[in-house]
């Protein structure tokens, strides 16, 4: 039985339908970014174990395809399996041994940089200074505790909790929020009579100035969703809210940069809709930042970021030059000069946060290293044998 | 036996990187959508200093964003205009794309403000009337609504603005529509706004220029 197993997973009938499969789920996944977009179809496709399919609007879904992770897993696992099966300790089969090797850190490389790694951005207009990168799409409800004159702390509540209906408690919180309506794409207009028509039932904070309307998915690649929430916050129990009444309904949303604060069990709190932000235990100020241009043209010829790095921890303060394709290195995250706002007013940074940053490198010279290996030797047997040839 | 005895010891070791790779998977799918809890030093004040120059003012390079956020893929200037020297800029509140501050005679000042919408940003009398509601002043009607509007000519088209005045304060208020979004200007002080404040700001609103 486990013999069977083991014969299957090593086979090479699997590592024919797996790649077939990579091939389908590649195809399929191209044509769908037409309709969902990108990043949907990135997360859909190839970064899930099954790819659901919804249907209708009851919020079911059925599987209907393994996804990426699923796919690369059992490729993985094929690989070290006949890696297993096959192993031969020979002179002869190290180049192999070295190609099957580097294989295997570029797949589990690929795999880890899916499940680990984070991208985000920095923006900096000259002289500010940051201590955190924000997503590219991925929000949180903020919810900050502002009481401590030190500091304060934030519970961040990712936007998938955010579903209509869903009641949200956490122990960080004396309060618990239900979330009224969730809209994952949204545009607010302002509105007098808001909360007369219906359209906004925002009751308390800047929210209430506006009525919301849902908007359809943004799937061009160059537009993300614009989220909104109305929620209200109401006390852990019954018997607490003689103490700490309900606080109403709060529209909060991405367009609502500004967090809208409140008095809650005699602490200042604030809540906000907004893009995920990372923190990093030091700051970078921009110095200086300058976009050259080839002569009479607007196509960028250079453009380069001085920003000053601050750690106290590690006693860092020191200026960095940032430029294309002269990234800043600094405790596990790498600052790419990524672009620039608008008359070049604040550079763009990008901040990728990736643990095994090194696997592809060392897979290329792994693989490199048994390809050298694997056709040198055939090389020189095979010289060899025609040098005896001659002298025969 | 299925398995070579004296090649077990090297297939341990892809074993055992097989199983860290299994449970670092299991790790990553619970990792996402959990609540987190983590504490940041107070924020300071902004280093940066608002810009200057008076000429334009772009809001992505502002320590903050105003509101609404406008995507941050959007890699063009949206919007330029030209301020008077005596404008002096400050920091876009929770509600706004971007502000002045403007000294009248005395302690008096005035505030001057942008603020921008997606879409038509509501209709022409509800607007107005808000901003009526908020001197004081009662509703008007469509009717009404014709004497009071002035069209301006600007960079882009044509901007509309109403001089509304009340014992209150008085406002001045523009606003212009592109295909994609509305732009709002406001000028609004405790008092009344001397006539020179007045063409300083329908100048101002002549230097709009909107993205085509």
């Amino acid at each position: 039985m486990l013999r069977n197993i083991f014969n299957f997973l090593s086979s090479l009938r699997l590592t024919i339908v797996s790649l077939g499969a990579a091939i389908v789920l590649v195809f399929f996944g191209t044509i769908a970014q037409v309709n969902l977009g990108g990043h949907d179809v990135q997360t859909r496709f190839f970064q899930s174990l099954i790819i659901m399919w919804p249907l209708g609007s009851q919020g079911w879904s059925i599987p209907v395809f393994p996804g990426g992770h699923l796919i690369g897993a059992i490729l993985l696992i094929n690989l070290i399996a006949a890696h297993l099966r096959r192993f031969r300790w020979t002179r002869h089969k190290l180049g192999i041994q070295l190609i099957h090797g580097g294989l295997i850190i570029m797949l589990a490389g690929g795999l880890f940089t899916d499940l680990f790694a984070t991208e985000s951005f920095m923006r900096l207009a000259p002289g500010e200074t940051r201590d955190y990168s924000e997503d590219g799409r991925t929000m949180e409800l903020a919810v900050i505790d502002q009481s401590n004159n030190k500091y304060d702390q934030v519970t961040s509540i990712p936007d998938v909790k955010l579903k209509t209906g869903e009641a949200i408690e956490h122990e960080s919180l004396p309060f618990r929020i239900l979330v009224h309506q969730f809209y994952q794409n949204s545009r607010l207009t302002p509105s007098s009579k808001a909360n007369e028509v219906g359209q906004s039932p925002a009751n308390r904070g800047e929210g209430r100035l506006f009525s919301v309307e849902a908007l359809p998915h943004a799937t061009a690649e160059n537009k993300r969703d614009s989220e909104s929430a109305i929620i209200e916050i109401l006390p852990l129990q019954q018997t607490d809210s003689k103490d700490n009444p309900a606080l109403g309904c709060w529209l909060v949303s991405d367009q609502i940069s500004q967090p809208q604060t409140f008095t809650y069990g005699g602490k200042n709190w604030s809540i906000a809709l907004r893009l995920k932000r990372y923190y990093m235990p030091y700051t970078l100020m921009l110095q200086k930042f300058t976009h050259e241009h080839f002569p009479g043209t607007e196509i960028a010829k250079n453009f380069t970021s001085t920003v000053t790095l601050i750690d106290p921890s590690q006693k860092e303060d020191r200026q960095v030059l940032i430029y294309m394709n002269h990234p800043l290195r600094y405790r596990g995250n790498t600052y790419f000069q990524s672009g620039f706002e608008p008359d070049d007013t604040a550079t763009i940074l990008e901040v990728v946060h990736n643990p095994v940053f090194v696997a592809p490198y060392l897979a290329c010279i792994v693989i490199a290293a048994g390809l050298l290996l694997q056709f040198g030797s055939h090389l020189y047997t095979f010289s060899r044998r025609r040098n005896l040839l001659t002298a025969s | 036996m299925w398995y070579d005895a004296n090649r077990v010891k090297w297939r341990c070791q892809p074993l055992c990187f097989a199983l860290i790779l299994l449970a670092g998977l299991c790790a990553g799918c619970q990792k996402k959508g959990e609540i987190t809890v983590y504490r940041v030093c107070k924020p300071t004040t902004p280093t940066s200093e608002p810009d200057a120059s008076g000429t334009q003012i772009n809001r992505s390079a502002l320590p903050t964003r105003a509101l609404p956020s406008i995507p941050a893929e959007e890699s063009e200037a949206l919007i330029h205009w030209q301020t008077p020297k005596e404008w002096k800029p400050s920091p876009p509140s929770a509600m706004r794309y971007a502000n002045f501050e403007v000294s009248l005679e005395g302690n008096a000042r005035a505030d001057v403000s942008v603020v921008t919408f997606e879409g038509d940003g509501g209709g022409d009398l509800e607007n107005v009337n808000r901003w009526r509601q908020q001197i004081g002043l009662p509703a008007a009607n469509a009717k009404e609504l014709r004497t009071l509007v002035l069209p301006i000519q600007c960079q882009s088209g044509r901007i509309l603005m109403v001089d509304l005045q009340s014992p209150q304060g008085d406002l001045l208020a523009g606003w212009i529509r592109n295909a994609e979004r509305c732009w709002f200007f406001k000028l609004t002080a405790s008092g009344s706004i001397p006539e020179m404040e007045k063409e300083h700001f329908i100048k101002f609103l002549r230097s709009v220029s909107l993205r085509p």
